[in-house]
C-alpha cells in the first residue's frame, strides 16, 4: 500500500518542471562543449566508425541526462563521461558481436596527414593500420583496453586507471603487455616495412 | 625490427587518438538531447492524467455494481415456498440456483385460502349489496338443501 501511495505520489510531483529542464539542459551543454571531441576519440578508438563513434557519444550524453542530478558531486568530469561512455561503446560492441567488420578505411584515409603524401601511399598506410588495429582486437581485453584508452591523448594514465577501475601501474603493465604481444602478433603476421 | 614494429603501433595509435568529428557534432548532439528532453516533459504531463482517468472509470464501475446489487437485495423479499439450504451463501445467480425446500411449507391455522370466503358448495356467490351497473339483475342464491 505505502508503495502504492509513493508511485501516485511519484507520479504527481513533477520530475520534469521547466526550470529544472532548462537548466539540466545547459549545463549538458556546457558538458558536450567541452569534452564531445575526447569522449568521440575514445569511442571512436573501439568502434573506428564516425558515425557509430558519434551515435556512442550521443547515447552517452543521453545517460548523463538521465543521472544528471549526481552530476555536482563528481569529482572527475572527464573520467565520469569516459566511463560513461566507454560503457556505452563497450555494450554496443558486444551487440554487434561483430570485429572489426564495420571499420571505415575512408575514415582513415580522411585524417591521415595529406601533406608530401602520394594517394597510393596513403592506401597502403590505411592498410598497415587496418591490420593492425585487427591485431589490436586479438589482444587480451584488459591489455586492448589500456592500449585502446592510451591513445587517446587527452587522458592521463591515473584517468585510464579510474576509468577503468584499476590502478596506474595495472595500466602501464598491461599496456607494456599489449604492446609486446602487438610487436609479436606483427612479427608472425610479417607485417613490416 | 622491434623499433620498426614500435613505430607502427605508434603511428596507428596516434592515428586513432587524433580522430576528429564530422562538423556540427556538437550541435546534433544538443538537438538530440533537447528532443529527447521535450518527449519526456511531454510524457510526463500525460502519464497521470491517464491514470488519474482509468481510476476513476474503475471507482465508477465498483460503484455502479455494489449499488446496484445492495439496491436488488432489499426490493426483492425472498419468494414464499423458496429457501435456500442453510449453509449457501446467498448472492448474485441464475434462476437455476433457486432451491425448491426439501419439505412441504406448512401455514398456519389462521391462514386461508383466498377464495374461502367467496365460494358456497363449490360456486362463486356475489354479495347482493355489491356494486352493479344499473340495469344489471343479479340472481339470487339458491335456498341451500336439507
Amino acid at each position: 500500500m505505502s508503495s502504492f501511495t509513493g508511485q501516485i505520489a511519484g507520479w504527481m510531483a513533477p520530475a520534469f518542471s521547466p526550470a529544472m529542464t532548462v537548466d539540466s539542459t545547459e549545463t549538458i551543454a556546457a558538458l558536450v562543449a567541452e569534452y564531445s571531441a575526447t569522449l568521440y576519440r575514445v569511442a571512436y578508438s573501439v568502434m573506428r566508425n564516425s558515425a557509430e563513434a558519434e551515435d556512442a557519444v550521443q547515447e552517452a550524453f543521453l545517460r548523463v541526462l538521465k543521472h544528471r542530478d549526481k552530476i555536482g558531486e563528481i569529482r572527475d568530469l572527464r573520467v565520469w563521461l569516459v566511463r560513461i561512455t566507454w560503457n556505452v561503446v563497450l555494450d554496443r560492441k558486444r551487440r554487434s558481436k561483430t570485429r572489426p567488420e564495420n571499420d571505415d578505411i575512408e575514415d582513415f584515409v580522411r585524417v591521415l596527414p595529406s601533406t608530401d603524401r602520394r594517394a597510393d601511399d596513403e592506401i597502403i598506410s590505411s592498410q598497415e593500420h587496418a591490420r593492425i588495429l585487427a591485431l589490436i582486437d586479438r589482444l587480451p581485453a584488459k591489455e586492448r583496453q589500456a592500449l585502446l584508452l592510451s591513445a587517446v591523448e587527452e587522458l592521463s594514465t591515473a584517468q585510464i586507471a579510474a576509468a577503468l577501475g584499476t590502478t596506474e601501474s595495472s595500466v602501464r603493465s598491461r599496456i607494456f603487455r599489449a604492446r609486446r604481444e602487438l610487436s609479436a602478433l606483427l612479427e608472425k603476421e610479417g607485417v613490416s616495412q | 625490427m622491434r623499433e620498426d614494429f614500435d613505430e607502427q603501433i605508434d603511428r596507428t595509435l596516434k592515428l586513432l587518438g587524433s580522430a576528429t568529428p564530422r562538423a556540427g557534432m556538437e550541435e546534433r548532439i544538443l538537438r538530440h538531447i533537447r528532443a529527447n528532453t521535450s518527449n519526456k516533459a511531454t510524457g510526463f504531463f500525460r502519464l497521470p492524467q491517464l491514470a488519474l482517468g482509468l481510476a476513476a472509470a474503475g471507482m465508477a464501475s465498483a460503484l455502479i455494481v455494489v449499488g446496484s446489487v445492495s439496491h436488488s437485495r432489499h426490493i426483492l423479499p425472498i419468494a414464499p415456498g423458496l429457501h435456500l439450504p442453510v449453509g449457501v451463501q446467498p448472492g448474485v445467480g441464475a434462476a437455476s440456483a433457486a432451491h425448491v425446500a426439501s419439505q412441504p411449507v406448512t401455514s398456519l391455522p389462521q391462514d386461508r385460502p383466498r377464495s374461502m370466503r367467496k365460494t358456497q358448495n363449490g360456486r362463486a356467490v356475489i354479495s347482493p349489496h355489491a356494486k352493479k351497473p344499473n340495469g344489471v339483475t343479479v340472481p339470487k342464491a339458491l335456498p341451500a338443501q336439507n
